[in-house]
């Protein structure tokens, strides 16, 4: 009978489900490349809605993995998001994780 | 969602978003067609091209790209390449200054091809330095039209030589409004009251 080492199976359920989800792997991609960017930025490159862009940054915010400021634009007020260093962890961690599964797939 | 995770290609996806617009392509082709216009014409006011080229330039990314598709601050390594070659960039500019002030001013060849070799050369560093710069490579495809234009102008002498360079500045303005329109469609602008809402 094949027997499962339970270590071999550590990687999968320490998965970040928060940033395995395919949009918000890609709202962090993206806010890890740039300092900053706007919501309409995100959604031009994500290609995104607005609804769904909006509630995938909720939940990232909550989570602290990324960083909302305000600013001013001239005299008007401009929303910019920043991904945090916990967020950046997070998605380091999360290919780290990905990658020791992957590369344990039989041919 | 197909979706390759490669931080360096959306990295420079994010980038060349900014150059979809065909600003860049209608500004040069102004630089481009300014002389080649004054040639034909003996109204000084055709000069000012050159200066709404960087209006064009600015204004159009405040009001028509910005709105559009949105605001972004680079990344470090990104700032770090820009102000490195900022100052290769500088330098360039001085040696070919001074190499023309020493060719064309001091040695004043008789013969049109060092004429046209010497500038021919300055304005291809300066230029492709420019397109390394911006890191948009049909950049070096237009600076190719542009020395194109330029020698077969000294070569051609006037009145008829302008004519290649207008030709080419033809062809990069069209190119930039074609970009323009692509993006205009691409990109329609959004509610203000939805982006001021937006998390």
């Amino acid at each position: 009978m094949y027997e499962v080492d339970d270590d071999t199976l550590q990687p999968v359920p320490e998965i970040d489900r928060l940033v395995h989800e395919p949009a918000r792997l890609m709202i962090l991609a993206h806010l890890y490349v740039v300092e900053s960017a706007d919501f309409l930025f995100l959604m031009r490159q994500t290609g995104l809605t607005f609804g769904n862009l909006s509630s995938h940054m909720s939940k990232l915010e909550a989570a602290g993995y990324i960083d909302i400021q305000k600013e001013f634009v001239g005299k008007k007020p401009h929303t910019m998001l920043q991904i945090t260093n916990a967020g950046r962890v997070a998605l380091r961690e999360y290919q780290k994780r990905m990658k020791q599964v992957l590369d344990d797939l039989p041919d | 969602m197909a979706y390759a995770m490669n931080l360096k290609q959306i990295e420079r996806k994010a980038w060349v978003s900014h150059f979809e617009d065909g600003l860049w392509d209608i500004a040069l082709a102004m630089f481009m067609l300014t002389p080649a216009i004054r040639t034909f014409t003996d109204n000084v006011w055709f000069t000012l091209l050159f200066a709404v080229a960087p209006l064009v330039l600015i204004g159009g990314k405040r009001f028509i790209t910005t709105p559009r598709i949105g605001r972004v601050k680079f990344g470090r390594e990104r700032k770090d390449r820009q102000r490195r070659i900022l100052i290769a960039f500088g330098l360039t500019i001085l040696i070919t200054h001074a190499a023309l002030v020493i060719v064309l001013g001091v040695l004043n060849p008789s013969e049109t091809w060092m004429r046209v070799v010497t500038i021919g050369l300055c304005l291809g560093a300066i230029l492709g330095l420019v397109a390394y710069l911006l890191d948009i490579p049909r950049l070096y495809g237009y600076f190719l039209l542009l020395l194109t234009g330029w020698v077969l102008w000294e070569a051609f002498g006037d009145p008829t030589g302008p004519i290649w360079l207008a030709l080419s500045g033809g062809v990069v303005l069209t190119i930039g409004i074609a970009l323009l329109l692509r993006f205009l469609h691409k990109y329609p602008k959004l509610a203000e009251e939805v982006l001021d809402n937006n998390v």
